[in-house]
Parts: C-alpha cells; structure tokens; sequence
C-alpha cells in the first residue's frame, strides 16, 4: 500500500512537475508574445540598401511584423562585407531581443581562418534560423570553348575570377582550384562585384568564376555551370557533378568539408550576444512560421531567392562545427587561401 | 516596332501614372536634395511597396524619383555648397561662387536646364544605342576601364585654380585617402587603426560634405556675413534664371560633349557616374577659352557636370535593359525591383516587353523635363538663403550636414570622420590647396587601383596593348599636353 502510495504521490508530482513546466513554457511564450507587441523590432542589414540581402530583408520585414505584432524597420549598416555590422552587434549588444540582424554568409567562417577585421565569437550570436543558402558553382562564360572541368585541367594557365578571398564566394574558388587539381591556376582577384564576375568571364578576360546557379539559370544568361560546389546535386542540373564527386586527396576533402560547413549558416537571422532564452526560443517558434508564410514564399520566388530554411538550433550546431577547427587546421586553411595561388 | 513605341508611351497618360509619376518627383527631388539620402536610398525604400503594384506603375515611379534626384541636388550644391548627391560634388566649384557673385539665378538656371536637357539626351542615346550595346559593354575590359580612370586621375592637377605643383600634392593626398579600408582582392585591410568602421574605406558622402560644404560653414560663421558678397547688385530671379537657361544655349557645343561622356562613362559598367562628372568638368576646363576663371564662376564648369550627371543615367539604363546587367548601383537596385516584377532585364526582355521599355523611356523624359520645372518654378524662393545672415544660416545648414553624413549608412562614426576631414578640408581650403584635385584622386584612387590589379594579373604587363586602351591614352595626352604646347607655340612666335 505504501509503496503503491508513493508510486501514486510519485506520479502526481511529475505530472505536477510537468504541468508546471509546460506551463511555464506556454506562460514563457506568452510573455515574450505579450513583449513584442506593439513595440519596434529592429532588423539590422550590414549592406547597403538595394543589395540581394536588403531587398530580401524589406521582403521579409513586413511578414514578421505581422507574426510578431509589431512594427519591424530595417536598418542598414554596411561597411567590411557585413564584418562592421556584426562588430558593432558583438560589442555593444542591445539584450533586450528588439535587435535583430541579417548575418552575412560564411560568417563562422570568416572566424575560422581569422580574417582580417573580425573582432567576434560567431557562436555567441543567438542564431534564430537561416533563411537561405546559396547554391555555388563553377561557371564559365556561355560562349567559352569549356564543355567539362576537363578542358580547364587541359590549359596552361586557367584564370579564375574573384571578388576577394574574404569575400563568400573566395573560399570556395580557391578550392574549386584544389579540387580540380589546377596547380598552375591564376587568381584574378579584385572584381567589385557579380556584374562585373559575369562580364570577365563572358568577354574571357579569366577563363572561371564560382558563383550562385541564380546566375546561370536566368534568360539569356552570360555563364553556364560545369560543377556544383556543393554536397548535393541539384535538381536544376541533374547531369553535373558535385565537387564531392571528384576524387580529393583526403586533406583538400576535410578543408572542403569546413568550407561547406562554414557556409551552411547562410543568409541567416540572429540576435546581439546575450538575448533572454525564452525570447531566443519564441523568435525561433515566429521565424518558423514567417519562412512557411505563403506570402513571404511567393515574394521570395519572383525576388529570385531559393528558400531553403534551416532551424536555429542546427543553424547555431554548424556554426559550432565550423568555428571549432583545428590551430593546424586553421593554419593550413590560410596557407592555401592567401599564400599558394599569389 | 511602332506599336509598341505607342502602346508603351501612351501609358504615361493614364491619370494613376500621371499622379504617381508626381509624387515620384516630388520625392526625388527632396531625396536629393538631402545630402546623404539619393534616387538609391528612394528606389531601396520604395521597393517593397512594389509588390502587386502594376508594373508599369511600379516602374514609372522608381524611375521617375531616380532621374530626378540630380536635379534636387544641383540645387543645393549652387546655393549653398552642399552637393546634394555625390553627382553635384563638381557643380559647387563654379556653381557657388556665381551664387556669391550674385549670380544665384544664372547659375541655378544654366544648372537646370543643362540637367534637364542632359537628362532628355541621354535617354534618346539610350533608345538608339539599344542595339549597339552589347559590342560597347564587351569592348570594355579591365584595361579599357583602367586607362579611363586613369584619363581622369590626369584631371587632378588641371581641376582646381591653384598651381600644379599645389593642384598635384592635393591630388596624391586624395589618394592616399582613398586607399584606406580592405585591399580589393585580398581583403587585408589598409590604414584603418584598427577600428572596424574604417575597413570600408572613406566613404563619399562623408568626404564630400567635408571637402566642400563644412569649410564653407565655417568661413560663414567665422564672417558672418551672407553668402552673396554684399553691395552685389541682385537681378530680378526670374530674369537671371532666363540668362542661365540661355548660357547653355550658348554654350551647346560643350552641353552636348559633357552630355555624350556622361552617357560613355555610364555605360561602361564598373565605372560609375561619380566618375563622369569630373571627366566631363576636367574636359570643359582643359577646353575652354579661359581655363584661369574656372573655380571663380565660370558658367561653363556648372553646363559641363550638370550635363554629365542627368545624361549618365541613359547611359547607366543601357546595359542594364539590354544585358540585364546593372551600369551603376541605382540600376543594380531597379533590377531588383524588376525582378520582384517577374520581369528579368536582358535580349529576350526587350523582344517580349518592348512596351515597357520605351515607358521607361518616356518617363525618363518626362521626369527630367518637369523635376528642372518644378526646381525652376522654386528657385526664386530657394535663392533668398543666400541672403541670410550666416550666424543663422550656417548652424542650420551644418545640422543638415550632419545629419547627411549621418543617414549615409546610420552610423555616427561617419559624422566624426567627415568633422576630421573637415579639418582638412579647411586647412586646404585657407592654404590655398586643391579640394577639386584632392577629391579626384580620392574618387578615382580606389577604381585605379583596382582596375589595375586586375588588368596586371588578368593580361600580364603588355594589357595596355589593346586598341581602345592605346586610343584612350592618346586622347589622355593630347588632352594635357595641348594647351601648354599651344602657350608655347604662341610665345615663340611672340
């Protein structure tokens, strides 16, 4: 009987300890619905307006006011490829979860090899979901001689266009080039931006570039694709290999993998250092909901997004992956990026 | 060909686009007005409204506020030495002194019209160029752009009124400047003293209101006096506004050459239409009758940038409706608005959309025609700041300023920099230093450099032996050697 009793008090008390928890998780919620309504979220873009990741920002603004009852205004803060925006977050945060920011790509990354101006711990952000991911590969101009990554093995010298080696698609050209095994590859680097990535390839003045496949799908498109710098092939072109498919010497396959890792994080939402738990986790619930808005679907898709939404909380694991490298790793990554191809 | 001509332009007399083609100018013209804020900052907004807007609405407005936002800040940069964009930074160095002379009207109306007139060009050459243009956008690599900088970087010791030797230092100075921030290409960063707000370089608007708007303010309090020098006979506005208009009349040989480079200079992606306007100021000075009064109000150095401005955006418009390629970073904006649209610029798009097209046209047209009317019927109003007191106008106007420097990119590190360079602006300024030669250098520095870089790796060190390369530094030295060829000539024979 008194064993049984206990039993019976033991399972009274855990679902009292239950209730209560889901109560204070549901009263948790609550609060912070009840904290943002009617007050000013701020959505910090570290670009300046009319780039791909503002227009995406004032696309999406207007959705999650709606989610969140509250006004939502986009604020640009460009300046060191997003780095200035992000500094500013990481030293002066504002903790009370009405910042938020739309972090630049390979973020975690431009940690990882410590490139110069990053003054942040990328882990200690408050990753609230990654919007959107983009989707690299080697193009070549559309009226070049180039029909596979073989006739790029084939030259002398291959030029590979770039921005800079800091820049999201830097990385990934450089190990296109490891990959590919194109030891005698020139990296002209310096272009201001895709427009002009496009128009070297087109004319020839360097034989590669890395880009998005936004790039080559387009109407009238001046590149086209010869190999995803991606895990996955893509159903766009179902025909062209992925660089994983390449045989990579087991080195150039780990520094690959950290790249790709680097990058996952993508266009993604995050808080200021130090933002309330139960506030991070209702943010995370709401974007949730924006990103399967069909509104906000459809003005992604004409606006010429790929929405491919990743939970914070995997969001924030590769962001961990990413930055946890290896000082020997670290080392090799810089070598390869700023010394071997110079 | 025709029906489409029609169906496209007769859109812009539906009573919606009508009305909204007003407004749009309306507030592309405050935007420019505003230093700091442009027709970009306007058409960034403005975007997101254009969602399930008609498109022909949608893009009569963007366009319509962009072409104008010149205008409004032509305005500004005559009558009180505030470039109202960084387009209008060359319009202050013989805009304002003819406001001090007096000659606020004429200088307001030869900047207008010029514009308005540049503008309407620039949009014909658009229409015709339409087909050309892709051989144009391909001809021009890396090393064409280069050597085309490079044709302004020689600008920098003929821009200012000072002596070479002063007009040179200030040059290298502007270049100096313009090399801090992250090394295009390799992303180290350069001269920043560690701080993160300078990994981005100097950024313009800061620069230019340092340069030639705060030690203006200065001067004014320091004097106290008005901006029109006093015991100047003022002329009836609307009477001096008529004589300006009719400058560029008289000088329409000039009108239309600025006007051409700053259709050229736009079109070439890469180089920009802050570029354009002082190859197209450098090019007036270096051909004029009287170089020596240039800087002290010479109409002609407000014609020649004013021209290039308005009619660069045809020419930024090119590659961006025919490759869908944007020419400048407004346009890299408007494609995106085309997009949101289902629209995607490029061949197929002006086959399928040629309607559409030839509004844009036609708003571009309209829209410079009635943004310099709107600023004409004004101008009257606006000229009275001249005659304030400068104790209240110029804490007004440095409160504008900076707020300009502020709303560039919301960050008050840049007001604190543009204060520094002030500093440096009105040393200059008091030692008799060139602002316009320091400003070129600092403009052009970043683009030549990296234009450079690229070229050297790209081609090796043979990239200058390309035709149009050869043809461009050819015209660079006739250009500069020129006139002291001729001063010498003219001696011997004296």
């Amino acid at each position: 009987m008194k064993i049984k009793q206990s039993w019976k008090s033991c399972l009274l008390i855990a679902l009292g300890a239950i209730f209560f928890l889901g109560a204070s998780s549901a009263s948790a919620a609550q609060d912070a619905a009840a904290f943002y309504r009617g007050k000013t979220v701020r959505l910090v873009v570290p670009f300046t307006p009319g780039g791909g990741t503002d227009l995406h920002a004032r696309l999406l603004a207007p959705v999650l006011a709606k989610y969140l009852k509250s006004t939502v205004v986009v604020i640009n803060k460009p300046g060191g490829g997003g780095l200035v925006a992000m500094n500013d977050l990481y030293d002066a945060p504002r903790t009370d979860g009405l910042t938020l920011a739309v972090s630049p790509e390979g973020l975690p990354f431009a940690q990882a090899i410590k490139a110069s101006g990053v003054r942040f711990d990328a882990r200690k952000f408050g990753w609230i979901i990654s919007l959107y991911k983009d989707y690299r590969c080697v193009l070549v101009g559309v009226d070049s001689p180039y029909k596979s990554v073989e006739d790029l093995r084939k030259l002398k010298q291959p030029k590979a266009a770039i921005t800079a080696v800091t820049s999201p698609a830097g990385p990934t050209t450089i190990f296109a080039i490891e990959a590919l095994g194109l030891n005698n590859a020139k990296i002209v680097a310096g272009y201001p931006g895709s427009t002009e990535l496009l128009l070297a390839v087109k004319r020839q003045e360097a034989d590669f570039t890395v880009m998005t496949k936004s790039h080559a799908l387009r109407k009238d498109a001046l590149v086209r694709p010869l190999l995803a710098m991606e895990e996955k092939r893509t159903p766009d072109y179902p025909n062209m290999p992925t660089v994983t498919e390449l045989g990579m010497n087991p080195e150039t396959k780990k520094m690959m993998e950290i790249i790709l890792m680097g990058q996952t994080s993508g266009r993604a939402i995050v808080t200021p250092p130090g933002v309330a738990k139960e506030k991070i986790a209702f943010l995370r619930k709401v974007l949730e909901s924006v990103v399967n808005d069909q509104d906000y679907l459809k003005k992604v898709e004409k606006a010429g997004f790929f929405s491919e939404p990743l939970s914070g909380e995997k969001t924030a694991a590769s962001v961990e992956k990413a930055v946890n490298i290896t000082p020997a790793e670290g080392k090799r990554l810089q070598q390869i990026l700023f010394e071997k191809y110079f | 060909m025709t029906d489409s001509i029609i169906q496209g332009l007769s859109v812009l007399f539906q009573p919606a686009i009508m009305v909204g083609m007003f407004f749009a100018i309306l507030g592309g013209l405050i935007f420019g007005l505003l230093p700091g804020l442009s027709g970009l900052t306007f058409m960034a907004i403005f975007i997101p409204f254009t969602w399930g807007m008609d498109p022909f609405l949608a893009m009569t407005i963007l366009v319509a506020a962009y072409a104008v936002s010149c205008t409004g800040g032509s305005v500004t940069a005559v009558l009180v030495n505030v470039p109202g964009t960084p387009a209008n930074a060359a319009t202050v160095l013989d805009g304002f002194p003819l406001t001090q002379q007096g000659h606020a009207g004429r200088a307001l109306g030869a900047a207008l019209f010029a514009s308005a007139s540049g503008g309407v060009l620039g949009t014909l050459v658009l229409a015709l160029l339409i087909p050309a243009v892709t051989p144009i956008v391909m001809a021009f690599g890396s090393p064409e752009s280069f050597f085309l900088i490079f044709m302004g970087l020689s600008f920098i010791a003929v821009v200012g009124q000072e002596s070479k030797l002063k007009g040179s230092i200030s040059g290298l100075l502007g270049l100096l400047v313009a090399f801090i921030g992250y090394h295009d290409g390799t992303g180290v960063a350069r001269f920043t003293f560690g701080t993160s707000f300078l990994l981005d370089g100097v950024k313009i608007v800061p620069c230019a209101l340092a340069v030639f708007a705060v030690p203006e303010m200065i001067n004014l309090l320091i004097t106290g006096r008005t901006i029109v020098e006093e015991r100047t006979v003022v002329q009836a506005p609307f009477a001096d506004i008529w004589e300006g208009m009719k400058d560029v009349y008289r000088h329409w040989w000039l009108h239309l050459r600025a006007t051409a480079l700053g259709v050229f200079v736009g079109i070439v992606p890469g180089v920009g239409g802050d570029v354009a306007v002082w190859v197209a100021y450098g090019h007036a000075k270096t051909t004029a009758k009287h170089p020596e009064t240039f800087g002290f109000g010479n109409i002609e150095g407000v014609i020649a940038p004013e021209s290039a401005n308005n009619g660069k955006e045809g020419g930024a418009m090119l590659p961006t409706l025919a490759l869908g390629i944007p020419g400048s970073a407004g346009m890299a904006v408007l494609l995106g608005a085309f997009l949101i649209q289902g629209l995607q610029p490029g061949p197929t798009f002006l086959v399928e959309h040629m309607d559409m097209a030839w509004t844009i046209i036609g708003v571009l047209v309209v829209a410079n025609i009635v943004g310099a009317a709107i600023c004409l019927v004004i101008a009257p109003q606006l000229i009275k700041v001249t005659r304030m007191r400068g104790q209240l106008l110029a804490p007004f106007l440095l409160c504008i300023i900076a707020l300009g420097a502020y709303s560039y990119r919301n960050s008050l590190d840049d007001v604190f920099l543009m204060l520094v360079l002030s500093f440096l602006g009105w040393t200059m300024r008091q030692l008799g230093y060139s602002r316009p030669g320091f400003f070129l250098g600092y403009v052009l520095g970043g683009l030549a450099e990296r234009y450079f870089g690229i070229s050297a790796l790209a081609h090796g060190w043979k990239f200058f032996l390309t035709p149009i390369s050869l043809v461009i530094i050819a015209i660079t030295i006739f250009s500069i050697s020129f006139q002291p060829i001729a001063d010498y000539l003219k001696r011997r024979k004296a």
